[in-house]
Formats: C-alpha cells, structure tokens, sequence
C-alpha cells in the first residue's frame, strides 16, 4: 500500500464513516432444552439382557439367603449339633462373598429407587450418602450435617442434620448435643438405642420418630433437627425451631379505631394461636393439610366443631385434597384454586387480617382457611353483604354503624356508576339537570377539544396510574405521589384545557368512593365494573347502566361461594342475621346466618338482656 | 357451554352495541341550549316572529363570571310554523337545538289575540317541549322586545330571572304562575278560560292606575307597564292576568282581580292587603293574608238560570295600625275583619263582572255546574257562556284575625303639649 498522507487521511475517513462490527463478546443466551435430547436412547437389546441378568442374579441372591435364613432359625430351634452349625458357617462366609461380588449390582438398583421415598437404611454412612445427594451438598450449602460419636456401649456414630438459620442455635448446644454427648453413656443400652435416647436422653419437648427420608426433609425444612444413630432405621426428629419470625404487628390494612389490634403474621402456627386466644374453646379445630407437590406447603383450616356445617367442612377439605400443582405461595393463590367462579373479578372468600374478625366469622359458622408464610386468613363462604362490613361496624352504636354502613354501601354505588350516569346524561339526558348546571357543564367543556368520553376515559387512567404507582413506589415517596398526582391532574390539567373541572370533581368523587370499600378485591372488581358501564353509557344512555346493572345482578345471583349463593340473605330470600345489609342491635341478633346451615342456628335466646326483664335487686344499708 | 363457545356471541353483541350505539348522543359542545321561546305576529302575513333566546354557556362556565356579561343571545326568525323556525334556526347556527331547557314560552299581545292554536297545539306534542314551560303574554308588546330588554342585575340568566319570579308569585299573589300543560288543557276542555301571567315593559314614566278606587281601597290597581317606578334598569313588570277566550286573548285581570282569581281557585298563598281604618278613614291598616279554609262553592239550578254560591275563609295576621287604635281588642277587632270581608268581596264582585262581559269562566265555575247535564253531550250543547253570563253569584268571604304580630295592644303615639 502507499503510505501517502492523503490516502491515510482518507482511509480514516472512511473508517469512521463505514460500518464496522463492534467488537463485543458473545452474550448469554438461556437456550431452550433440546427434547430431542431430553428422552434418552432406547436401551440397547444387549443391555437390557444384562439388567435382566443382574436382576435375577440378585434374586437368586435374595431367594438362598432366605431359604438360609430359614435353615438358620430351623437349626437354633431344634439345637443343631456343631458340626452342622459350622457347615452354616461356612456357607455364611460364602454368602458374605457373593454380597461383596452383588454390592455394585445393587447399589446400581438401589440409585433408580427416587431417595425422597426410601426408608433408612442402618448404614450411616449409606444414609449420609443419600442426605448429602438429597440436599445436593457440597454446592448447596444451607444443610448442616453434624457427625458426632453416641458414648453408648457400644459406641455408635451419630448425625445430627439442619438448616443453618432455621434453627435455635442455643438449643442444639444445650438441649440435643450436650446431652446425647454426656448422658447417653448411662442410658443407653442394648440394641434399642432410638427409644432409650428419646426417653431419657432428650429434653426437647416435642420430639418423634420418623423412618423414611420425605418426613425428614419436611421436618428439617420446618426448622427441625433430624438424628440419625448409626444401625438404626428409625430416626428423630428434635424441635429445634429458630428461624426469625415476625412479631404480632397492628394491622396495617383493616384498621379499627376500637377492637384489637392485633395482626395476623406469616407464621401459621402463630396465626392459629391468635385465633385460638380469641376463641379459648376445645371447640375449636385446627386441620392441617399439606398442599403442593413439589414443595409442600402446610394449609391449615379452622372451624367450630359444634357450630360449623360439617357438610361444608367436608367440602372444603376434599378441595384442597384434590388440588395438583407443585407448589401453592400464599392463601390468595390457594383461593383461586378453590373458588367456584374464578373468571368473576368478585373475590368469593373475605381475606381479612384480624384474628377479632376471623373469630367472629368462625362462631358464624364460617370457616377459616390460612397458609403457613400468609399474613392473611380466608374466610369461606362469604356473601356480597360480608365486603360492605368492618369490624369498627360492631364496636360503634347502631346508628353510627349504619351510617357508616350506608356510606360504604353509596361509596360502592358511586364508584361504579357515578362517572357512567355523568356520561349518560351528558351525552343522551341533558334535560335531566338543571339548567344552570347544564350550562356549567357545557361551559366548562367550551375548550376541552375531547369527547366527554375520551376525557373521562384520560382522567380515569391517569387516576388508576396514580393509584398504582401510589401502591408500587417506595413508603418514602408514597405520600408524594399522592400529592404530585393531585396536582398535576386537578390544577394542570384544567388549566391546559385538557379536561373540565367538572370531570376532576366527578373522578375525584369516584376516587374517594372507591376508598371506602372496604375490601380490596372488591373494591378492584367495582373499578373493573365502572369501565364495562362507561362504555354502556356511552353507547346506550342511561339505558346502557340500566342493562349494565341487570347483568350484574344476574351474575351475582348465579355466584356460589362454597355452596353458598353469593346474595344471600336477600336472593334468596332467608331470615337475615340482623346484619347483613344494615345492623340491628347486637341483642337483637339471635340467630346465626341462615345461608350458612350452622349445625346450631341460634346463637342466643329472643331474650338476650336478661336483666332488662328483671327487678332489680335493692341494696339493704345496714 | 364453555367460555370460549361463547366468544361468537359476545362478539355479535358488542358489534351490535357499536354499530347501533351513539346514535342520540350529542356532547356539550354541539348543543345549543335554548332558554326561552318567544312568539309574535309577523309583518308578513302568514308567517311567526320567533325569537329564540339561545345561552351562551361560555359565560357561565367560567369561575368568577363577571356581572353585566352577555350569558344569552337571541335570534329572531320570521317563519309559518315552529318546525319552519327551527329549521331557519339551524340555517345560522351551527349547534344543535336542545329545547328541552327552555323556561318560558312568551307570547306578544297580538299574536294573543289573533289566536294561539296553531302554536300551542306542536308545543305540547313535541317531546323536547317541556309542559311545565310558562306561558307568558307581554301586554301591549311584543315578545321580541322583552326579550332583548330583559335584563335582570341579580341573574346571570333571564330566564332564571323568569322562573324565580314565577316560584315567588306567592309573596304578592299579584300575578299567577301558569304551565303551558294547565293553559292547554284550559284552552281544550271548551268552558274554562285559559289564562297566563301578564308581563309588560315599564317606560320609567308613567302612573297609570287601572282603575278607580272603591271607599275602602288604600291601594291603586295596576296593569303591567302602569306602575310608578323611578331610575334604569330591568324594565319588566310581572303583574296580573291575560284572559283567553277559546284561545283567543280577551282581556287582562289587574294585580288585585288576580289576587281574588287565587282567593276563589282556594290558591290563594300569602299577601298583604291594605284597608281603609274603618274607625280614622285617613289612615290604613295592614294585612298579611292567607287563605284559611278553600273556597265552598254551591251551585244552584232554577228556571234554566244557575247560581252559586261561594264562601272563602281568609285568616290573617295584622302587620300594621299607624291609627294607634286598639284593634287588638275584641270588638275593634271584629270591626277590622268586617272591613276587610267588605274590602275583598267588593273586589271579587267586580271581578266577576269583569269576567261576565268577556263571557270568560276563569275561576272555573263550570266544573261545580256539571252534575245539572246529565252527559257530557248535553252539557258541550248548552251555551255555557251565556250560562256564566246570565248566572248569580253570591260571594261571601269573611275574614278572621288570627295574629296580631308582636304586638298584643295597641295605644296612639302620645303627642307632648
């Protein structure tokens, strides 16, 4: 090439200017398995006559041992002379051969066996082998695997297996090695090691026997310690549990003014204890089913034995029996395994976080459904009225509850139709306002170049954007966006001529409504429900909310939850509890929900206010 | 049946929805809303002045309207009929016409009196009209002047103006709120008079009593138009009645006639009425008046010549007695009542020798003569005007002193020597 001063400063022109791969390394790409070579290769004739030879060399194997086995016990019984005795022995050493000569061979069964089934095996250092593939160990490094020496006579090796973090680390110091080191000397004796140990050896107060690899790898999981004592088939399972927990918090979603303040956490045994402390009665019953395949998880459900329809426990139990997935995360995932209209946004159980309203629900004749890591307690079965209650309901007077109780119930009303009705009769109803206000109207969408649907329908977005983002953000930065919001939509919006400020009243009052629902799910089903009526106004009038509404009604009268029609007590028709739409006084409230067929309906005598009824009685001063 | 078997259906229905939606609906924006609707006779003949009073909702839209800014604007179109008219309307418009925000429905005198049927009649079979519109007759004027002179200082919109004034007709009873529903089912039924509250333009200039005062009278009687007044301003008079006969305007009831229209249809709500102290004739006594008992009305037939019979109980309380002298007191009191008995029923006498010439039953006496025709037939045969004409009637209204206000006795003012 000519070096020339020119051509190079062309030549680095055109270097800039041209294409030129960049130099990168090649990047990551998570490649799809091949199922080609997923399903292995069919075995080859001749392998699969050597597995078939292997299989009945065992078998042949297992057959004489036993056919020895039995001459063995046959000779012990009738005495056998000595001579015959050690021909047995003979034969033992052969056997003991051959074992040798089959252990590859069975070792190599053994491995299609899956280990999670298997029972222990009296070998220690078999069972470590099967602990330590189980837990993958070396690379994962969570289980701890203890191998200390049982000074029994004679001394035996010893495991003691945990996760590191689950457990007490106090309490295996004190309460399991230091006393299997020092005291199993006295008590241990003998072959039956496992139950001297338990009996004498372990002051831990709940510990129990378990014989196949499964219970131990549950029980491990749950912060549990498991002993395995070489020879022995059996192994224990010492409480040990230490994980760090939660304490009991003030509800952070259903708050009362009066009333406990306590809060579910995400401990299942600490959730059913607070339901238990409410209800002190041995009527009480805790079931536990375990769910998921894969990772089982401990589902617990809660009811009053003499109260609850057994026919709706019975229920409840054989759905979550019958539930297959690998793997169920908390009690809302599990509510949509057991609801019975899971394509309805209406929630069919009421999550609540307080143990006073579970408790209260449970004497009802309801049942409650937790999940161990949930700090939410489902309550089955529920009816439409349950979401429009609150605890503080109950703890004010009856005139208070039932305002609030109408309020909430408007509050409903208006986020659902309230923006569907401003559209209806502004689009198809003018002559239903008054002229001022139709004026006003009118006037204040003078500038705004959108129709009033594209204008509510912007508003309403940017409202469910702000609510959004109000629950996605950071805490610090929630109360920002709140105010951020208002701002930007309120002031700035109207000032840009982009919406009227009616549309910001109207959306505003939407809002706010849809905050005083009291449950969430339902509140997010009644969102879901306004826009469905916003495009019926839109095209039909107020005659597009009217059909709107009848469709509605329709399908909540359809709804079952858990048997239970989702109107009841007020379609069908039954003798209410006094508190289903508004409340009556708590005296007055003598029988339990008709819909839930309790087992007792009546929960207290017409007559509840005894004294009211009696003289009182005169203080004689002496 | 599964969900997504379902998906055909759902689709057809929502395309129906979109196809045959939005079909009536009309956003703010392309709506003209018409406040009042005002009608006279053209210069051309055959043809209506309708003048369309049209709102500007820019005007009140805004926070912070400013007072004294145009809120409506009015168009007047010469057309044959009102479907003609809104048609023209729409020639210069370019907004939709929304009619059912108009108020009132005002009508010029001569078009009055040449006859409404060809206009109330559409007015009442249109759904976009309202029957509750008041119907409204401008004494000696037109329709198209009160609507552009009308401008009231405390409403941004006349027609508001109109409406309040109409639900506050019960303060004087000096006029009577009409509905364009009652005047037409007057107008139909043949005997009863239809009438409308009577508005007119004040020229600032005039004192024009309508009458001559009777003995008792402390107070002039006005027509609209006629009242003293002094200064500028909303140049509109609310006072008395526009009489019809058939539907054809016949006369006008002053302020007081109107009142006694209320007393005997028992409408009668609140008022205060001025007497002659019948014991210091220079001086007056003060009234506040309402109905106490609805009016019994009898009817009588002899000879082919009825008559009734009509007795009204009006109770009151006393509002003021510059004399000093102690009505309060039993006997003085009942001296008050007789004056004030006398007082209305020499006012209901005239008025109804007023509505005798114009052979026009405003009051609605036919309805207590019916029982005597045994049909309908019979009755639409006899001549119920001459029947009203030649009939007697025997007004008996009495009044009681319920109250005296804050004061229980009252003694002179004392003059120092």
């Amino acid at each position: 090439m000519i070096s020339n001063p020119v051509l190079k400063v062309l030549q680095s022109i055109l270097r800039l200017i041209t294409y030129q791969p960049p130099q990168q390394p090649e990047p990551f790409v998570l490649e799809e398995e091949d199922p080609v070579k997923k399903t292995k290769p069919a075995p080859a004739q001749q392998e699969l006559q050597q597995q078939l030879l292997h299989t009945q060399q065992l078998l042949d194997y297992a057959r004489q041992l036993a056919a020895y086995i039995e001459e063995l016990i046959a000779g012990i019984r009738r005495n056998m002379p000595a001579a015959e005795l050690s021909e047995l022995t003979a034969k033992y050493d052969c056997f003991k051969q051959r074992q040798l000569e089959l252990e590859p061979l069975l070792s190599a069964y053994d491995e299609h066996v899956p280990n999670p089934e298997k029972l222990f095996s009296t070998s220690l250092e078999q069972n470590m082998k099967i602990i330590k593939k189980l837990y993958n160990i070396p690379t994962n490094k969570d289980p701890v695997l203890r191998e200390f020496e049982l000074p029994a006579e004679p001394s035996r090796q010893a495991l003691l297996v945990y996760l590191d973090g689950l457990v007490d680390a106090q309490k295996i110091n004190l309460a399991v090695l230091q006393p299997l080191m020092l005291l199993s000397r006295n008590c241990a004796n003998g072959n039956d090691i496992i139950s001297a140990v338990m009996s004498a050896c372990l002051p831990s107060n709940q510990v129990k026997e378990v014989y196949q690899f499964n219970d131990l790898i549950a029980a491990v999981a749950g912060g549990d310690t498991a002993l395995i004592v070489d020879g022995s088939t059996t192994t224990l399972i010492i409480d040990t549990k230490g994980f760090p927990q939660r304490g009991i918090e003030r509800p952070q979603i259903e708050q009362a003014i009066r009333g406990s303040q306590a809060a579910f956490s995400e401990r299942l045994r600490s959730n059913t204890a607070q339901i238990r402390l409410m209800l002190p009665s041995a009527d009480l019953v805790t079931e536990i089913i375990p769910v998921g395949n894969q990772v089982s998880t401990n589902c617990a459900i809660m009811y009053m034995q003499s109260i609850a329809s057994p026919q709706l426990v019975a229920e409840i139990k054989r759905r979550i029996k019958l539930i297959d997935t690998d793997y169920i995360l908390n009690t809302s995932l599990l509510d949509q395994f057991l609801e019975d209209q899971p394509w309805l946004p209406v929630p069919q159980s009421l999550a609540t976080e307080r143990p006073d309203r579970a408790a209260a629900n449970l004497m009802e004749g309801r049942v409650a459904i937790m999940l161990d890591g949930t700090p939410f307690v489902h309550i089955v079965p529920v009816t439409l009225h349950t979401f429009f209650q609150t605890v503080d309901d109950y703890s004010l007077s009856v005139p208070a509850a039932n305002f609030m109780r109408f309020l909430r119930i408007m509050g409903a009303i208006l986020t659902m139709i309230l923006p569907a009705a401003y559209l209806a009769i502004s689009y198809f109803h003018q002559e239903a306002l008054p002229t001022e206000l139709v004026l006003a109207i009118a006037g204040a969408r003078e500038k705004v170049p959108f129709p009033a649907l594209i204008e509510i329908l912007l508003m309403e977005f940017s409202f469910e954007l702000i609510r959004e983002a109000g629950v996605r953000v950071p805490g610090v930065l929630g109360s920002t966006i709140g105010i951020v919001g208002a701002i930007i939509l309120g002031q700035a919006a109207v000032a840009a001529n982009i919406v009227s400020p009616i549309m910001v009243v109207i959306i505003s009052i939407t809002g706010l409504a849809s905050f005083t629902v009291a449950d969430y799910g339902f509140s997010f089903a009644l969102r879901l429900a306004r826009f469905v009526f916003l495009f019926l106004a839109a095209t039909f009038g107020l005659v597009g909310i009217a059909i709107g509404l009848l469709i509605m009604v329709e399908l909540l009268c359809y709804m079952k939850s858990f048997g239970v029609p989702f109107l009841a007590p007020t379609a069908p028709k039954t003798s209410s509890a006094g508190h289903a739409l508004l409340r009556s006084s708590v005296f007055a409230q003598g029988q339990r929900p008709d819909e839930l067929n309790a087992r007792n309906n009546r929960r207290q005598p017409p007559v509840s206010r005894q004294w009211a009824y009696k003289k009182p009685r005169k203080e004689n001063n002496p | 049946m599964s969900l997504k078997s379902k998906f055909p259906i759902i689709g057809v229905m929502v395309m129906a929805m979109l196809v045959s939606g939005c079909n009536g609906a009309r956003e703010t924006d392309q709506v003209a809303y018409i406040l009042a609707l005002g009608l006279d006779k053209s210069a051309i003949e055959g043809k209506v002045l309708v003048t369309y009073q049209i709102a500007i909702p820019r005007s009140l839209g805004e926070a912070g309207s400013k007072i004294g800014e145009q809120t409506s604007v009015n168009v007047s179109i010469e057309a044959a009929n009102l479907a003609e008219a809104r048609n023209l309307l729409n020639t210069r418009m370019a907004r939709l016409p929304n009619l059912s925000h108009i108020k009132a429905i005002i009508i010029g005198d001569e078009l009055a009196k040449k006859g409404l049927v060809e206009v109330v009649g559409p007015i009442v079979r249109f759904r976009e009209f309202r029957e509750t519109m008041y119907i409204l007759v401008v004494k000696d004027d037109s329709a198209y002047n009160l609507l552009n002179k009308l401008k009231p200082r405390l409403e941004f919109l006349p027609t508001r103006y109109i409406e309040t004034m109409m639900l506050t007709a019960r303060e004087s009873g000096y006029f009577r709120p009409t509905q364009i529903h009652d005047f037409y089912q007057r107008m139909k039924t043949g005997c009863m008079s239809p009438y409308a509250a009577l508005v007119g333009l004040n020229s600032f200039d005039r004192y024009q009593p309508s009458a001559q005062k009777s003995p008792r009278e402390k107070v002039d009687e006005y027509l609209p138009g006629g009242v003293p007044r002094k200064g500028v301003g909303n140049p509109a008079e609310f006072l008395g009645t526009a009489v019809f006969q058939g539907n054809k305007l016949v006369g006008y009831l002053t302020n007081e006639e109107t009142r006694i229209l209320s007393i005997l249809q028992g409408d009668f709500q609140n008022a205060y009425l001025v007497v002659q102290d019948p014991l210091k004739p220079d001086k007056a006594v003060n009234l506040n008046a309402r109905i106490g008992s609805p009016p019994k009305i009898k009817a009588r037939l002899a000879n082919g010549k009825l008559s009734f019979d009509v007795s009204v109980l009006i109770e009151g309380e006393v509002t003021a007695i510059p004399s000093g002298i102690n009505y309060e007191s039993e006997q003085n009191r009942k001296i008050l009542e007789h004056a004030f008995a006398q007082l209305l029923q020499d006012q209901a006498n005239s008025f109804i020798e007023k509505t005798k010439t114009w052979g026009a039953d405003v009051v609605g006496f036919n309805y207590y003569a019916r029982p005597f025709f045994p049909t309908y037939d019979d009755f639409m045969k006899a001549d119920w005007r001459q029947l009203y004409r030649n009939a007697d009637y025997k007004v008996n209204i009495s009044v009681k002193i319920r109250r005296t206000a804050l004061m229980w006795r009252t003694t002179p003012v004392r003059q120092l020597k």
